[in-house]
Parts: C-alpha cells; sequence; structure tokens
C-alpha cells in the first residue's frame, strides 16, 4: 500500500535498472546483488513486481504501441528481424519467426516488407504518436487531425498522441501556440516540464526555456497543474484571457500577472516587441532566435532599455535594426554579436 | 546451489513456501525443456531461470486477485446470487484498455531520444549494441534510456493502480 512521492521516484529508478541490467547477461554477483536490493525493503519488491508487470504489459500491447512508433525510426532495419534470430525468449514466450533468411535479395524483401506494414496502418481507432521539431530561427505550423493547431515557435521540440478518449502533448523544449479545438469528451492536455496544461478549447501559449516556464492565454481558460502527486489547491490554477502564469521548474510556487497576448504572442507574426525592457532581456529573447549570440559589452551598455518592435528577420539584417533603433554599434567577434553603447560625437 | 537459489525466489517473492514450491518448478521444467547450446554460466542460467518463473508467479498472483476482487465487488452490487455473472473478457478488455492508455501517455511524455531507444529496442527488437550504432551512441547510454523509459511507463502503471494511497489520480 504504498504511498506515492520522490522516494517512489528514487526505487523506481533502481527496480527499472536491475530490470535493465538483469535482462542482458547477469553474473551470479548481479543476482546475489538484486536478491539483496530485495531484502532491504519489502517495498523494493513491491516496486520491482510493478516494473516487471509493466515491462510484461508492454510486451502484450507491442503491437499497437509499435503502431505509433515515431516515423523517425522507420529506416531502421534490425539484421535479427531479416535474418529470424537474435530474439530471446522472454519468460517463456518463444516467438516464431522466419528462419534463415540469408539471401542478399531478401533483405530488400524484408526491409520493404517493414515499410508495407507501417504503411498499413492507421487503422480505424489506432492512435497515433506524432514528434514536431524546429531549428533555431525556425517557424512550423503543424494541423492536427481535430482541428486544432499548434504553431511551433524557435528550438521547439512538441509531440502529440491522440486516442479516442485523450488528446495528450508533450511540450519539451521551445515555445508552442496551442489552438485546440473544442471537444469535452476528449480533453487536451500538455505535459510540459513538472506541470500540465489542461484546456477543453482554447487558445494559448506555453515557453519552456533554462528552467522556466511560462503560460499566456490568449482565448478561453485554461487550468495549471503539478504533474505527479495529488494537486493541492495552491498549486493549480485557473487562467483566462490576458493572464500569465510564470514559474521555475522544480519550485511549487508561481506569480500570475496580467500582460497584452498581442504582446506577448507577437512571435506569431515575426515580431518582438518590448515595453521598457532592459537590454539583457531583449538579447535574452532574442538568442532564442539566432544561432549566433548577441551579448553585451560593458556595463554602460547594460543600462539601455529598450521600447519598440523588433522584426525576426536574418542576423544581418536585425544588426541593422538594433544599430537604427538602440545608442548601440553591434561588432562581430567570433560567435558573438557584441553590442557596445556608442560613444557620443 | 538449492540454498542459494531457494533465499534469491524467497527475496524476490517476499514467501518461503512459494520460494520452495518455485524451485521445485524450475527442475520439473529443466527436465523437460531443451537447453540452449551455450549455457554459459550455469549457476547464472539458473538463477535466470529463477527469476523468470518468479516474476511469472507474481504476475499470475496479481491477476487473480484483480479478478477475485472484482468478481467480489460485483457480486456486492447484484441483488440475487443468480445475476448476471462476472463476464472475464468484458473486465479484461477493459483493463486492457486502460493499460495501452496509460503506456501511451507514458510514451508521449517521455523525452525524443529516450523513446527513439526505447521503441527501437523493445518494440523493434533491435539489441543495445545495433541501437548504439546506429544512433552513435554508447551501449551504456542506450541503456540509461531504457532504465528511464521503463521507469516512468511503471511509475505511470503504478499509480493508477487502485490500491496505491492517495486521492484518485487525474487521467494524464
Amino acid at each position: 500500500m504504498a504511498e506515492f512521492n520522490a522516494t517512489d521516484d528514487a526505487r523506481y529508478e533502481a527496480a527499472a535498472d536491475w530490470y535493465t541490467r538483469l535482462a542482458t547477461t547477469a553474473s551470479e554477483a548481479d543476482w546475489l546483488a538484486f536478491a539483496s536490493w530485495l531484502e532491504a525493503d519489502p517495498l523494493n519488491r513491491d516496486a520491482f513486481d510493478v516494473v516487471s508487470e509493466t515491462a510484461a504489459e508492454i510486451e502484450t500491447h507491442k503491437s499497437a504501441l509499435a503502431a505509433v512508433a515515431p516515423s523517425e525510426t522507420k529506416n531502421i532495419v534490425s539484421l535479427a528481424d531479416v535474418h529470424g534470430i537474435g530474439h530471446r525468449p522472454r519468460h517463456g514466450f518463444i516467438k516464431s519467426r522466419p528462419r534463415r533468411l540469408w539471401a542478399a535479395g531478401l533483405v530488400a524483401i524484408a526491409a520493404s516488407l517493414l515499410l508495407a506494414i507501417f504503411v498499413q496502418r492507421p487503422q480505424l481507432g489506432q492512435p497515433a504518436l506524432h514528434t514536431w521539431t524546429t531549428g533555431v530561427g525556425e517557424h512550423k505550423t503543424v494541423k492536427l487531425e481535430d482541428g486544432s493547431q499548434i504553431q511551433l515557435n524557435t528550438d521547439t521540440t512538441v509531440s502529440v498522441t491522440y486516442a479516442p478518449d485523450m488528446r495528450q502533448a508533450h511540450l519539451e523544449k521551445g515555445e508552442a501556440h496551442f489552438d485546440v479545438a473544442s471537444d469535452a469528451h476528449r480533453p487536451f492536455s500538455v505535459a510540459v516540464g513538472d506541470r500540465r496544461v489542461d484546456v477543453i478549447g482554447t487558445a494559448f501559449d506555453i515557453l519552456r526555456a533554462d528552467g522556466k516556464l511560462t503560460v499566456t492565454v490568449a482565448r478561453g481558460i485554461v487550468r495549471v497543474a503539478p504533474r505527479v502527486g495529488p494537486a493541492a489547491d495552491e498549486t493549480r490554477v485557473k487562467l483566462m484571457v490576458g493572464d500569465q502564469y510564470r514559474a521555475q521548474e522544480g519550485q511549487t510556487q508561481f506569480d500570475v500577472v496580467k500582460v497584452d497576448p498581442a504582446t506577448a504572442l507577437a512571435w506569431r507574426s515575426g515580431r518582438l516587441i518590448f515595453d521598457d525592457a532592459p537590454l539583457s532581456q531583449v538579447i535574452a529573447d532574442l538568442n532564442r532566435y539566432y544561432p549566433r549570440k548577441f551579448t553585451i559589452a560593458d556595463t554602460a551598455t547594460e543600462e539601455i532599455r529598450f521600447s519598440g518592435v523588433l522584426k525576426l528577420d536574418d542576423e544581418v539584417t536585425m544588426t541593422k535594426h538594433l544599430e537604427g533603433l538602440l545608442p548601440i554599434t553591434v561588432q562581430s567577434q567570433g560567435n558573438d554579436l557584441v553590442l557596445k553603447r556608442r560613444s557620443p560625437d | 546451489m538449492r540454498t542459494e537459489l531457494v533465499r534469491f525466489l524467497a527475496a524476490r517473492l517476499g514467501d518461503m513456501g512459494a520460494a520452495e514450491d518455485t524451485y521445485q518448478e524450475i527442475f520439473v521444467r529443466l527436465r523437460q525443456a531443451r537447453l540452449p547450446e551455450d549455457v554459459g554460466n550455469a549457476r547464472a542460467f539458473l538463477y535466470k531461470m529463477a527469476y523468470n518463473l518468479a516474476n511469472d508467479a507474481r504476475r499470475s498472483r496479481r491477476r487473480r486477485t484483480v479478478r477475485d476482487n472484482a468478481w467480489t465487488d460485483t457480486v456486492t452490487h447484484k441483488v440475487g446470487i443468480d445475476a448476471v455473472a462476472d463476464n472475464p473478457d468484458v473486465d479484461a478488455a477493459i483493463d486492457a484498455k486502460r493499460t495501452l492508455d496509460l503506456l501511451l501517455s507514458g510514451l508521449v511524455e517521455l523525452p525524443a531520444k529516450c523513446r527513439e531507444v526505447f521503441t527501437l529496442h523493445r518494440l523493434r527488437g533491435l539489441s543495445h549494441r545495433e541501437i548504439a550504432d546506429s544512433l552513435g551512441i554508447t551501449t551504456k547510454t542506450v541503456e540509461k534510456h531504457m532504465t528511464t523509459a521503463l521507469k516512468h511507463l511503471a511509475l505511470k502503471v503504478g499509480r493508477a493502480r487502485p490500491n496505491a494511497a492517495g486521492p484518485p489520480k487525474d487521467k494524464t
């Protein structure tokens, strides 16, 4: 009867580590060490039960899970698949496989058969998982099957899985604007770091960078809560249009401030808007969009504040914008673009 | 060897009686099984066998307990003994779907590289070596990814269980 908390995380980590280790070649010493770990605490045995059962469930649901395999791995064909050998019987189940396809010609056939299997799916009602990534300075808009849209900003990775009764996304890094189609039977949820954002149908922006999390609501209502553990009322919050939630990952406290959504989401039309922002903040935001990073030369330059709009152009044009709008020069120094206050003529 | 194996099984099963039974089972199996060409270290091989049998035993025991509890719940709610019997096929199907949903949502939450390694190994059957070579990482890294993936999925499955303490969890 376990209470789930941080020790569970450590315990399950140990259990999973043992499982992985024992699945490959284990020496007698390994087996004895494993027995000692089990004997140390009955909760260890319980955790290992869950881990080994989960492994068995994964095996049971293999084909359903494999149908949502990310497309990047489609082209990697295991030689074992071709030769029909090398699959260790697990827990007494012996898989029957075609044996001894040695001829080189059959390698090609086996490969195209594997691809054909992927192409024939998805079947109706089969969940599908997709991952999208943008490079530095890149944008991408993705349309989902229910009419929802996700706009990815620079340097961002988002994955999504849709199943008959759930819509689950994961913002791994970067910033994305979610325009979610209303569907009361299928709540839309975004996992981001140690929190989750739940919506029914609405438009909002999530930014995750440098251990900081920001959620801005453009339309509708969203709820932010911790992802693990029972969500106490103080840690959950409902946000509406114009609210911006700010938090540090790993800490439960957060702020909610009022913002103009148009300003915060200006990136969607290729602009960044600043209102009396210190130069350090301006370049911190800018640097997410450019491979070469802007830096500040000295304290005199640091004191400069900026109000205005920066159009997100290529590096050369942006440099011209900055020199035009601010009392600075921008010098290229290796991998850096150094901003320095212009000396009075 | 007997003492060590029984001790190992007792540690895994938490019960001396079950450990003794499973120990007997090993030798029943050994008599019938076709041993692979290269058994390697015979003692390690026996431990592996004991381990597999013990894992299976724990799983069957849990399934029986769940089934029994579900049946008891069903009977409690029905009026009259000859009420509609529980349908194990329907229960199993619902249970399977719930588990699949949990695994899927857990899969989405994994970091991309971790999920990729997991998919290649567990779902596509590539060895650690093959994955390491294909992705240009070390086998140690592959193992770390596998551990992370399994831990995350196990936590998902474990936390959704009815006998977990605490308020009912939201389905994530």
